[in-house]
């Protein structure tokens, strides 16, 4: 990460000093500023605008946004681990059809193959957003690369036509944010 | 037993009730004051709710196991012929009365053409959504 520094003299030395010790790089052509309190902002650029006593507050949301960075970056190559006649399996996010919770337990498809997960339903909810797995209803969380169609039904639902030839349905409560995922 | 019904659903059909009813007045019914021309707005909404509760309550029965874009468009259009074809039988003494054949068909005509500007309008929502999956898929 690069970030531009508009600060005092006092203060100055000490957050280059702090700076250079995390993986933040300074430079003028930075998106990000980290501007002192009182001075200009720059324009065309994020500021960050800090007191000048508050200055270590304010590199620490920095090195904080710069690791949340590297953690989404890592999460590209996510992986669940289904247990299933038993033995464990590696499940890429890609591979899901969808997520059910059925009595307690929650299971993934994958190919008509069904395994068992740990975790609750709004933990995957959560993990697999960035992955296009999105809640459909109370049990499922489904992945929209999977879906073949979407038709529309009666009472403000829609139905799912999964590659796998299955039908899941969208209850009325997720239908609009559904549809709010696919930018209508 | 009414838990799948869309109540918004319902409540919009009130007030297409009320828009229809106040469209109707223009094929020249004549009510002699201005109290009656407005209850028959209102009764027009009370006629759309009834309308709206009961096409809800029947195609919540309905199991997705039929759910197929072929399937929604027919039923949607037999919904709609039933309810012309029921205002058309039910309707007929009292406004041949009033105003005659032929401006009691162009209401009739008003409302199937209503009822299939609906249906058009569902259809290219329809294509939008799918549209909008595959350029997603594709982009990912």
């Amino acid at each position: 990460m690069n970030v531009q520094v508009f600060c005092s003299y006092s203060v100055k030395d000490k957050i280059l000093k702090k700076l250079s010790q995390s993986d933040i790089m300074v430079s003028e052509n930075a998106k990000v500023a980290l501007v002192e309190k009182g001075l200009e902002l720059p324009v065309g650029k994020v500021s960050i605008v800090f007191d000048a006593i508050d200055y270590l507050e304010a590199i620490e949301l920095l090195i904080a946004d710069n690791k949340f960075e590297d953690s989404v970056n890592i999460k590209k190559d996510f992986t669940l681990t289904g247990f299933a006649n038993n033995r464990f399996t590696i499940i890429k996010p890609s591979d899901i059809q969808y997520i059910q919770a059925n009595k307690n337990k929650v299971y993934c498809i994958v190919d008509s193959n069904e395994f068992l997960l740990k975790q609750p339903l709004y933990h995957y909810e959560k993990i697999l957003a960035t992955h296009f797995i999105v809640r459909i209803n109370k049990s499922q969380l489904v992945n929209l690369m999977q879906v073949k169609e979407i038709i529309p039904w009666f009472n403000s639902r829609l139905v799912l036509d999964m590659k796998n030839g299955e039908r899941l349905e969208v209850s009325k409560k997720f239908a609009s944010e559904l549809r709010k995922q696919l930018g209508i | 037993m009414f838990k799948n019904i869309n109540k918004s659903a319902v409540v919009k059909s009130f007030f297409l009730g009320i828009l229809i009813g106040f469209i109707i007045q223009f094929f020249g019914i004549g009510f002699d004051s201005f109290g009656l021309l407005i209850l028959s707005i209102f009764i027009s909404g009370i006629i759309g709710l009834f309308i709206g509760f009961v096409t809800e309550w029947i195609t919540s029965f309905l199991p997705i196991s039929l759910a197929n874009p072929r399937m929604f468009f027919i039923i949607n259009s037999i919904i709609a012929l039933t309810v012309a074809g029921s205002i058309f039988i039910i309707g007929k003494p009292f406004f041949y009365a009033k105003v005659g054949s032929m401006e009691f068909c162009f209401m009739i005509s008003f409302i199937l053409v209503a009822i299939a500007f609906a249906n058009i309008l569902d259809y290219l929502n329809y294509r939008r959504i799918n549209k909008k999956l595959l350029y997603l898929q594709k982009k990912h």
